[in-house]
């Protein structure tokens, strides 16, 4: 039996069968029975309101917090919206030119004011090479001259991006103007804000979804048959499958918002490294230079699949303490720890080795989440650190719990 | 019925009583028991960690190496006319010092500066792009001390009219946003009172560097906000526990049992004021050993505008932000035990509880815990009295404690067929 057990969940020999108990121990159509387990627990969470109520709240404050955070802007919005359908999308001398004799107004010389002072055409007046010296030039002085020669190494590759963003025209890009990083920091405390959420919500349904039976008092019956036991890889399935949708949900929720409240003609294909829009650090002002070319649309695109990975992350982790842990809200304060945990190491913790390496947890991402796919100056030393330490998470969240997996399988009586 | 028969009777009623009390403190002591389990109890621990980290990085009383609390114990308890005569003698002997500087500073002698008078007179010189930029006077000891303590007496040195005008300048400017002599309209008439108060006791200003208020702000807003959280994890759990545990059926099978809500009100209500005390408690302990020379010094501070509407020590403040901690427990966790109730599991507990945590949350931080008894305060746009805060949260005590009324009174009206 033991044998069978330690299995988990593949089809093994079956046990001797007893008189009494083949009726119910036959192992008939095994494949075709985890699908009615599925939509039945699929039923449940689906039926459960409180998800739902949980989950209509965030909408509505994800949706409110997005609409507020720009309010304060709603003139330099519309007016992004005039001059870019009279002057066009692209901050060339012509384009200046021709605001210099667009109607004076507040919002005009604002706007020329802030394309005057942004980093003119190519990103000059930028160096990508002094500014990696100079966070070289703080990595030793807190003694981690290894990581300093790869922040020098990385500022050259920021370079080759940058000549390239230059060679197809990206720099020059409107995006919204003056409000450009306005935009960006919303939609970048939005996403931390739903990544929170769905880390929750994520971490609630699959902790529902593994340890429901034991609300019911169904365990010993569940553990009791071998098909019982195999039920909770299907249960754990639709858990995360629902955690994922969920997330889904409240990114849809975003990127609708976004779309209805910032119709800035250009904007969605405007590409997000453009000069217009910066970063101040300890290197002064610096530009937005992504890996790989992204337009704004796929920019948020890209980061609601980063946020994916991150809510698997931690639906996988809470999969694991749920099946190690006998009771569920043991098990969530256990993910709420690892989070917190996380993020206060990556909010408190200042040598950059310590960061590098205790960076390699999900809240490395949420903590950076207005850098994604940047050069993310001295938060990283290697390109798409962020993608990197997502992928490592959830690969070592999926491992942990096959082998909690495994555990739950081999659990007796002793 | 005979004197005797009546006597057995009153006696047989107080017998009767006492059992029915004795029964309901033991009672009670399992509610608290119920609460202070080891789970719940460590998921606070966990908060108050996390919470800490915030604690510790919202106080201000090392500036960029300065220590806060010895500039601000420097020259006594209170700004009078010894402190003033002191601080100019310290300004004399800091140019003393910086004249000696500048005497061995070969380049300060080739410019001709020779004190602090002449520095100035060449600093001026150079910003106008006359004088070579040669001296790097502000590296020097002697120099920051000298701007420290001309800091101190440009912002203490006013009179009392001067104080009265920036006071009603802030005044207004916290209440109606009205600043740079913008008119502001009628300020009310508590506010007037006390800047009346402040006027008045002019001499007696402490020299609390802004750092110390700002601190005890700053940093005693995350820690009410901590120890909100701390009493509503702990007193999240036993209601759902015990209908988990099929436990209600035993409490309505006898008279104690079906009091048990009021019971478990005061359980949950005493467990909550004393987590908050507890965690006020530790951060007023810890921040008091850190202020400990100032801690008798006032409140009111010449180097400090906004309004406190409270005199005191800032002992007594330690003391006041502490209780506060353990008034607000005990009136969020009332109130959010009181709206989740006995939830059929865990999880449908936790997607109640977590949102109205956010929500109590976001109410310490940026409404009741901002500049706590101050007239910065959110809450004196809306009613400008000594102690809103208090008030707000005794309010919301009430209210909680009137949502418990009403649920013990529904559940004793029950029946079977309902």
């Amino acid at each position: 039996m033991a044998r069978h057990i330690s299995a988990g969940g593949k089809p093994g020999k079956p046990p001797p069968r007893a008189a009494s108990q083949g009726r119910f121990m036959a192992p008939r159509r095994e494949s075709g029975r985890s699908w009615p387990v599925a939509v039945w627990e699929l039923r449940r969470i689906v039926r459960f309101p409180a998800l739902w109520g949980f989950l209509a709240v965030c909408l509505l404050l994800n949706s409110w917090a997005l609409l507020a955070s720009v309010s304060g802007w709603r003139a330099d919005v519309d007016y992004a919206i005039e001059v870019t359908q009279r002057l066009g999308t692209t901050v060339d001398d012509r384009f200046v030119a021709r605001l210099e004799a667009e109607p004076a107004s507040v919002e005009r010389d604002e706007l020329m004011q802030y394309v005057q002072s942004a980093l003119g055409p190519g990103y000059e007046g930028w160096d990508p090479i002094a500014a990696g010296d100079r966070y070289a030039a703080k990595l030793n002085e807190q003694g981690h001259p290894h990581l300093a020669l790869q922040m020098q190494l990385k500022a050259r590759w920021v370079q080759s991006r940058a000549r390239h963003l230059t060679a197809v025209g990206a720099d020059d890009d409107f995006l919204a103007g003056r409000i450009s990083t306005v935009l960006h920091g919303a939609a970048a405390t939005l996403m931390q804000t739903i990544l929170l959420e769905s880390m929750i919500l994520g971490s609630l349904i699959v902790l529902h979804a593994v340890g429901g039976d034991w609300f019911h008092r169904m365990t010993p019956l569940i553990c009791a048959s071998r098909t019982g036991r195999r039920t909770v890889t299907c249960r754990l399935a639709v858990g995360i499958g629902c955690a994922l949708a969920a997330y889904a949900v409240l990114g849809a929720g975003f990127l609708a918002v976004w779309v209805l409240a910032f119709r800035i003609p250009g904007l969605w294909g405007a590409n997000v490294s453009s000069r217009m829009f910066g970063v101040t650090t300890d290197a002064g002002l610096q530009p937005f230079i992504t890996w790989a070319d992204f337009s704004v649309g796929g920019y948020l695109c890209a980061s609601l699949g980063l946020g994916m990975l991150f809510v698997l992350a931690f639906a996988l982790f809470a999969g694991t303490l749920g099946l190690l842990l006998r009771s569920v809200l043991a098990a969530f304060g256990g993910v709420m720890a690892f989070g917190a945990a996380g993020l206060v190491a990556m909010m408190f913790v200042h040598d950059a080795l310590a960061y590098q390496l205790l960076g390699i947890q999900p809240m490395y991402a949420l903590a950076n989440a207005n850098l994604w796919f940047s050069d993310m100056h001295m938060h990283a030393v290697v390109p798409w650190q962020e993608t990197i330490v997502m992928l490592i998470s959830t690969a070592y969240c999926a491992i942990a719990l096959v082998v909690a997996r495994r555990a739950y399988s081999r659990k007796d009586l002793t | 019925m005979t004197r005797t028969d009546h006597r057995y009777a009153r006696r047989g009623n107080a017998s009767r009583s006492n059992a029915a009390r004795s029964a309901a403190w033991r009672v009670f002591g399992m509610e608290m028991r119920k609460i202070w389990r080891p789970l719940p109890v460590l998921a606070a621990l966990i908060v108050l960690l996390v919470g800490s980290f915030f604690i510790v990085n919202f106080t201000y009383l090392n500036n960029g190496g300065a220590d806060v609390v010895a500039e601000s114990a420097e020259f006594g308890p209170v700004y009078d006319a010894r402190a003033r005569e002191r601080i100019r003698s310290e300004i004399d002997k800091a140019k003393q010092a910086f004249a000696a500087d500048m005497a061995a500073d070969p380049q300060a002698r080739e410019q001709g500066v020779t004190d602090y008078d002449t520095y100035q007179a060449w600093s001026e010189r150079m910003t106008a792009g006359k004088d070579a930029p040669a001296i790097d006077a502000y590296r020097l000891a002697s120099y920051q001390r000298i701007n420290a303590l001309e800091l101190i007496q440009s912002q203490a040195d006013i009179g009392a009219d001067e104080l009265r005008a920036r006071l009603l300048d802030q005044a207004c400017y916290t209440l109606h946003e009205a600043w740079d002599g913008y008119p502001c309209g009628a300020l009310p008439a508590t506010v007037s009172a006390r800047i009346d108060a402040l006027t008045a006791q002019y001499d007696s200003r402490s020299m609390l560097q802004y750092n110390v208020n700002l601190t005890l702000q700053d940093s005693g807003k995350w820690m009410l906000m901590t120890a909100t959280l701390c009493a509503m994890i702990l007193t999240s759990f036993p209601l759902t526990r015990d209908r988990q545990l099929h436990v209600t059926a035993l409490q309505w099978s006898s008279r104690t049992g079906r009091r048990i809500r009021s019971l478990q009100m005061c359980a949950i209500g005493c467990s909550a004021a004393l987590a908050g005390l507890f965690v006020g408690g530790l951060w007023a302990v810890w921040l008091g050993v850190r202020m400990r020379p100032i801690l008798g010094f006032g409140i009111d501070s010449a180097l400090y505008r906004d309004i406190a509407w409270f005199d005191g020590t800032v002992l007594q403040w330690l003391a006041a932000y502490a209780l506060t901690a353990g008034l607000a427990a005990a009136a969020f966790a009332l109130l959010s035990a009181g709206i989740v109730g006995a939830q059929s599991n865990g999880i449908r507990m936790l997607l109640i509880v977590i949102p109205i945590a956010v929500a109590s949350a976001c109410c310490v931080n940026f409404v009741i815990g901002k500049y706590l008894y101050y007239l910065g305060n959110p809450l004196n746009r809306v009613l400008a009295v000594p102690g809103v805060e208090a008030i707000a949260l005794t309010a919301m005590l009430m209210l909680a404690v009137g949502l418990w009324l009403f649920i013990v009174r529904r559940l004793r009206r029950r029946e079977l067929t309902d």
